[in-house]
């Protein structure tokens, strides 16, 4: 499902790392004239960057160590500052995945950066959650076949029918071809057999 | 012009104007300002109506370091350091009118605009603002700029009734949907018009086809205040008693007085300094009080509701304080999201 874009950035908290006062200064003022509450720093300690809502990080002198999280799993928009266009460093924020960007240049296109970073980060967050729903589904196979072979045995039926039957449950309930599959199982073992 | 000969004649600062019209050609601002602006000896330009003429015009003003007075209402969103934003943004024009509108039951709006950004930004804020008052959107239809068919939006109109239509039509497809609907009217179809862009030009079109429209504006030549009606006998004097002046007129010639303050007072004439100079403060000019934000570029204005009556403006509410200009909404309380319920059917794989 496509999450519903934001246009509205009133409340939230941006942070800005960056070493330059001037820069700090300009884009403190513009995210202000948005509604957003500011911070700015350099150095950049953590538990500020914790507190942040959105996070505006200089490309030329970030690195690894600046985030409280690993390159790519940012739990919030982080737009990358773009000043010098150095290849080794964009590469370094191309690594960390960042949501948007922003060339020192375009000052004035904050807000749009801004509506493209969140709708970027609620994208990647959407594909993080399907990504581990995956993985758990992954998990669930031999449940699968187990349930369709039992269904087989108790039922009479070939295999095809009894995955159709599993497929038919798991859409009346509304739940994962898996789920449905572990719910088989569990209905059809003896009470005391049951884990607690 | 008459500002430029009135700043000039008080001698403070001397401006000298190079004048060029684009005829409403798109192309043709981009050209022009080029040809202004890219030897260094034209700083500043005043002027410019469509969104899409300023857009035009911005790129090659941030390349040569110049500086555009816009002078028109226009949509927001939008903050470029090589323009000062004179005219009004959402929170002046199209939320105070729908606000003033909603406050009675109605029963549906009807969204009509030319399909371009002004049609397209316009008619969105009025969707969520009516949405958040609860008033159900019957229609939304955009026409291509200059046409002139509305048959079709009359069948439309005449079928779902609403009670108010929010118009965002300009030039001929405005005058050509402004003289169908008097039809629909004498039908028997009891619905209100508003507007965030009609002109006292327009109504000069229009004539008793505008009859009962209610628009918006940060000045109208019925103004009963004393710096408008200086204006207008200047005008009169300058260009014959027939002339009609409009916000668009009141607003270039604010920003050409703005513009020698700033010239005056910065004691130069690059757009930076001229900027500085006459941000924050506040001036009293013929819009009433008036200050440029230093941070949006955009301007406090007085947003004036008036409704259309025998070819002229009747002023019906004159806010005493000018509205600080929101070129984002970010003032505006976000509609709330609705809460991600569990879907009805879920796709099995």
């Amino acid at each position: 499902m496509t999450p519903s874009l934001e246009f509205n950035f009133t409340g939230r908290r941006a942070i800005v790392l960056h070493p330059a006062e001037t820069v700090r200064d300009q884009l403190q003022s513009r995210l202000a004239a948005l509604g957003l509450r500011t911070g700015a720093q350099w150095p950049a300690s953590r538990e500020e960057i914790s507190d942040a809502d959105v996070l505006f990080v200089d490309i030329d002198s970030g690195h690894d160590d600046l985030f409280p999280w690993e390159a790519g799993a940012a739990p919030i928009p982080v737009i990358g500052l773009v000043r010098s266009e150095a290849p080794g460093r964009l590469a370094w924020a191309l690594e960390h995945g960042f949501d948007a960007y922003l060339p020192l240049a375009a000052m004035g296109n904050v807000y749009s950066t801004l509506v493209v970073a969140t709708a970027h980060q609620a994208k990647r967050l959407g594909h993080t959650a399907r990504d581990a729903e995956i993985a758990r589904r992954n998990g669930l196979r031999h449940a699968l076949v187990r349930a369709v072979l039992q269904i087989m045995e108790r039922d009479g039926i070939d295999e095809i029918s009894a995955l159709k039957q599993l497929r038919t449950q798991a859409m009346a309930g509304q739940m994962a071809l898996e789920d449905a599959a572990v719910q088989v199982l569990t209905d059809n073992t003896p009470m005391h057999a049951r884990r607690r | 012009m008459l500002a430029l000969e009135e700043v000039n004649a008080a001698g403070e600062v001397r401006l000298r104007a190079r004048i060029a019209d684009p005829q409403g050609v798109p192309s043709e601002y981009e050209r022009l300002i080029g040809e202004m602006v890219k030897d260094g000896d034209i700083n500043h330009v005043v002027g410019g109506i469509t969104s899409w003429s300023r857009k035009d015009m911005i790129p090659v003003l941030e390349r040569h370091g110049g500086l555009l007075w816009y002078p028109c209402p226009y949509e927001g969103f939008e903050t470029s350091d090589n323009v000062v934003y004179l005219g009004a943004c959402a929170n002046q024009h199209l939320l105070p009118i729908i606000d003033h509108v909603a406050q009675q039951p109605l029963d549906g709006a009807f969204l009509v605009g030319s399909n371009y950004v002004w049609g397209w930004e316009t008619l969105r804020v009025a969707r969520e603002r009516l949405a958040d008052r609860g008033i159900p959107i019957v229609g939304e239809s955009y026409l291509p700029l200059g046409d002139q068919e509305t048959a079709h939006l009359m069948t439309e109109i005449a079928a779902s009734r609403p009670g108010v239509i929010v118009n965002s039509l300009i030039g001929p497809s405005n005058h050509a949907f402004m003289r169908a609907l008097t039809q629909l009217k004498e039908d028997g179809l009891d619905v209100t018009v508003v507007s965030a862009n009609q002109t006292e030009a327009d109504l000069d079109a229009l004539g008793s086809a505008a009859d009962g429209m209610l628009t918006i504006a940060a000045w109208f030549e019925s103004l009963a205040d004393a710096q408008t009606a200086q204006l207008r006998s200047r005008i009169a004097a300058r260009f014959g008693p027939d002339y009609r002046a409009s916000c668009y007129f009141a607003t270039a010639y604010t920003a050409v007085k703005l513009l020698a303050h700033g010239l005056a007072r910065a004691g130069r004439d690059d757009p930076r300094s001229v900027f500085q100079a006459v941000a924050g403060i506040e001036y009293q000019t013929v819009l009433g009080p008036i200050s440029v934000d230093p941070i949006t570029r955009h301007t406090s204005l007085t947003p004036r509701l008036a409704v259309a009556r025998r070819g002229a403006f009747e002023i019906t509410a004159n806010p005493g304080s000018s509205v600080a200009p929101d070129p984002y909404l970010t003032r505006v309380a976000a509609a709330p999201r609705v809460a991600e319920g569990r879907p009805n059917l879920r796709i099995v794989s």
